[in-house]
């Protein structure tokens, strides 16, 4: 009993951050059509800008702001240079997003050095606290509340909001939301920036869990393009699921077959996408 | 009465609650230049997507020179002989005009499955060239499609669907969108085809439809109208109000 | 026009050929691994390129065919041509097995399925513990010998010769399905999927074909890669190097089939020189894709037109046009 507690709880960490990747993610693709699968270098690159921070003023606080706004500002950047040329092929999205992933993962070596870096979490979640019976660290039960608390927050924001409504629209169709009236080059902007901050917040809030590495931006972005289209392309429910459900078979795999981790991953995600290609809650794209 | 070359019988088509055609029935004669007339949403492309399989029509019959192709799948009926252009161009944009036509031509030919000879061997690049060139577009053979002006990829459209070899040919509105002279162009075009070569037109130009069409069926809200040759059908007086009063 | 596409094969052919009479063991065995992603790159775009299915799984097959040869030669002591033809029968068995499924999925979604495939194969391949060597892999792979004095595949420069001779059969063959009525029916689907199904192409079993050629030429380069290093471990399925055979044929110009395979051969090199110089080289190969994005969105294969239109045109009017 002990061992499903545990797993589930790890789980859902990993579940927790990988929501945070994947939402940025999904809702630029089900917009615009774009896979930027330059995401996993900006969770990087705010996770590394967050370091600094950390080891400077010591606020936790502080760089996770520093992390969100340092990875939000050069996403922005790529958005307003590059939107047009990602917009006229698919083969240009994967030729140059990757080719930015490989200049920035770079870079973070230049800067950062190729040692393995761990952020110290908050000093008033460091210990550890008994739930269900088992000592779990508070920082991780932390990341799964906040999880739950982010996810809440963005249905609202979608459902609720007219942001969201607007954004909504276009990733419903983006011709008639232009002929709505909508910028949808600005809607664009804003979405692309807010999920590039969210996975540099999310570098930062993971590295005490994960640490900070080269080659962490390319397992982070193998198992968030997934968990999108896995979940459906656009669709942020299906973002959450689909996170949850990657960080629990990852978990339990790990512990219980660690020969197969990768098997058990993947081979359900060729399943699922077989049987369902747009996605467990994905429509049809055009 | 001459050999009817198809045949519609009782045709059928609901979508959810919506009847798009109810019970509609004609004959086309070999040979003829048969139009279909009527408003928007009176059902032509309905008829056109029935007649080549596209959707399944609830009840009633279609026929090609007497064979019942009713459930019979789009590609059986095009080697049978039913061709169609489409409302909307319905081309390969990054390939040749001559290549265009090569790919509809090939299954005609049974040549559609080799992987070790060239598709376009000296019998078919020969077909498709004077295809071309009887169409007078044999200038575009080696330009891509998407480099074509609209009304020259209207042209091509009918070449594909000619390659195809069909008996009966099914041109759905094929001067859509076009300039007055690029619709004079694609009506000799069509005069030109051979005339044995059974055609069914859907055409929103009267005038483009008088010029072609021997026999005329009226369809509105679904519904057959009128039918008949083309000089009666002009002065029916329920034809006059549809079409000119509504 | 046909004559001339194998014309210019077999020159190309010739004139590498000539090149271990010009440079050191050094750059023979460069080229030779050129020539492995390079032909791998140009089997990838009868896929990608031609038949409009953008893999990021593909590098499977290369790894795949790696270990059964290896796992032939070093586990089981078979003679390496034996080997040799094991690993790649199986992996187009797998391909075979695999495709019908794959072809279901379209676009950005097969894109993914073929990820996941990828990532299932190279975590078979580094969790297999003993029996794949782990992350180890499988050292100790014997060349195949032709039996003939003057050939010896276990010089450099023999090894260089054969896999030319393979890597332009290999073209040939795949120019020539490039040429045929089926060839021609994956652009079309390419093009305009549904307006096949209607002339009455069966779409689904021509992506299956598409697939299965592009696993084939993946696991005879992937063969020769074997050979070639004597070695295989998990690095030959790292998506990564799936990545790099799809940027070959996006860079090469999707579709082109030469193109492709000169972008593959040029990364390779580039990489490698880069690799030596600097620690900067993904900082400079990354900044090569963006740069090939911007500058040729057509890909290397379309140079050709982009000089001759800016040959022709004024340089102000030239200006005006490619800023809409």
């Amino acid at each position: 009993m002990r061992f499903w507690i545990f797993q589930t709880l790890n789980g859902l960490t990993t579940g927790a951050l990988l929501f945070f990747v994947a939402s940025g993610l999904t809702v630029v693709f089900g917009l615009m059509r774009i896979l930027n699968l330059a995401h996993g270098a900006l969770f990087l690159f705010g996770g590394y800008v967050g370091l600094t921070v950390r080891e400077e003023t010591g606020s936790f606080l502080l760089a996770l702001l520093a992390g969100a706004v340092a990875a939000g500002l050069l996403g922005l950047a790529i958005q307003q240079a590059f939107t047009r040329t990602l917009l006229r092929s698919p083969f240009n999205q994967v030729l140059l997003t990757l080719g930015i992933a490989f200049i920035l993962g770079n870079a973070i070596l230049w800067i950062w050095g190729g040692e393995p870096q761990r952020i110290r979490p908050p000093e008033a979640l460091q210990r550890s606290r008994e739930v269900f019976g088992v000592y779990y660290p508070v920082y991780r039960l932390f990341l799964i509340v906040l999880a739950g608390l982010a996810g809440v927050l963005l249905w609202l924001l979608w459902e609720r909001s007219r942001l969201g409504a607007i954004v909504r629209a276009c990733v419903d169709d983006r011709a008639i939301a232009t002929a709505m009236g909508i910028r949808v080059d600005r809607v664009f902007a804003i979405v692309f920036t807010t999920g590039a901050a969210l996975a540099g917040a999310t570098g930062v809030l993971g590295a005490p869990v994960l640490g900070l590495s080269i080659g962490l931006e390319f397992d982070v972005l193998l198992l968030a393009v997934v968990v999108v289209v896995v979940g459906g392309i656009g669709s942020l429910t299906g973002a959450f699921v689909g996170s949850m459900a990657v960080g629990l078979l990852d978990a339990f795999a790990k512990a219980k077959f660690p020969e197969l981790s990768y098997f058990t991953i993947f081979a359900p995600v060729i399943l699922i996408l077989l049987l369902r290609p747009t996605g467990l809650f994905g429509r049809a794209l055009e | 009465m001459t050999e009817s070359a198809l045949t519609v019988d009782n045709l059928t088509v609901r979508f959810g609650g919506i009847v798009a055609l109810a019970d509609v029935s004609l004959t086309v004669r070999a040979g003829s230049r048969h139009g279909i007339l009527g408003p928007n949403g009176s059902g032509k492309t309905t008829l056109f997507n029935a007649i080549t399989g596209m959707i399944m029509p609830q009840s009633g019959r279609v026929l090609l020179a007497g064979r019942e192709i009713t459930r019979l799948a789009p590609h059986a009926r095009v080697s049978l002989g039913l061709a169609r252009t489409f409302q909307i161009t319905s081309l390969f944009p990054s390939l040749t005009a001559r290549e265009n036509v090569v790919l509809a031509a090939l299954p005609a030919l049974r040549r559609h499955r080799g992987a070790w000879r060239p598709a376009a061997d000296r019998e078919v690049a020969e077909r498709a060239d004077r295809l071309l060139t009887d169409l007078g577009l044999s200038h575009l053979a080696d330009r891509p499609v998407v480099s074509l002006g609209y009304g020259e990829q209207r042209q091509l459209e009918i070449a594909v669907a000619l390659a195809t070899n069909p008996r009966v040919l099914l041109l759905d509105e094929p001067t859509a969108g076009l300039s007055a002279a690029e619709t004079r162009t694609v009506v000799s075009l069509i005069q030109r085809l051979p005339a044995d070569l059974t055609i069914v037109l859907i055409e929103h130009d009267l005038g483009v439809v008088f010029d072609l069409a021997d026999h005329l069926t009226v369809l509105a809200h679904g519904e057959r109208i009128a039918d008949g040759p083309a000089r009666f059908v002009r002065e029916d007086p329920v034809v006059k109000e549809v079409y000119l009063g509504g | 026009m046909r004559g001339r596409g194998e014309l210019i094969v077999l020159l190309g052919a010739a004139i590498l050929a000539c090149a271990p009479l010009l440079f050191g063991v050094y750059w023979t065995n460069l080229l030779t691994q050129a020539i492995i992603f390079g032909g791998a790159a140009l089997g990838l775009d009868i896929l990608v390129g031609r038949t409009g299915m953008p893999s990021l799984g593909h590098g499977a097959f290369f790894g795949l065919a790696g270990y059964g040869v290896a796992l032939g030669v070093t586990r089981w002591s078979w003679n390496p041509w034996l080997a040799a033809a094991f690993g790649i029968l199986a992996t187009i068995a797998i391909a075979l097995a695999f495709a019908p499924l794959a072809v279901r999925a379209r676009g950005l979604t097969f894109l993914t399925v073929m990820l996941a495939f990828g990532q299932v194969c190279w975590g078979l391949a580094t969790r297999g513990g003993e029996f794949t060597g782990g992350e180890n892999g499988l050292p100790g792979i014997r060349r195949p010998s032709l039996g003939l004095d003057f050939w010896d595949l276990d010089s450099p420069d023999g090894f260089y010769l054969f896999t030319l001779l393979v890597a332009t059969i290999l073209t040939l063959a795949i120019a020539r399905l490039a040429a045929s009525p089926v060839g021609l029916s994956l652009q079309g689907i390419r093009d305009n999927d549904r307006r096949m199904l209607a002339l009455g192409y069966n779409v689904a079993a021509r992506r299956v074909v598409a697939f299965v050629v592009a696993a084939a030429a993946g696991a005879v380069y992937g063969a020769l890669s074997a050979f070639f290093n004597g070695f295989v471990g998990p690095g030959s399925l790292d998506w990564r190097l799936s990545a790099q055979l799809l940027l070959s044929v996006v860079i090469g110009g999707a579709g082109s089939l030469w193109g492709p395979f000169a972008a593959g051969g040029a990364l390779h090199i580039v990489r490698t020189y880069l690799t030596g110089e600097t620690q900067r080289w993904p900082m400079v190969l990354g900044a090569l894709y963006v740069i090939a994005v911007l500058v040729l969105p057509g890909g290397i294969a379309s140079i050709g037109g982009v000089l001759r239109r800016r040959w022709r045109r004024p340089r102000r009017q030239a200006a005006l046009e490619s800023a809409p």
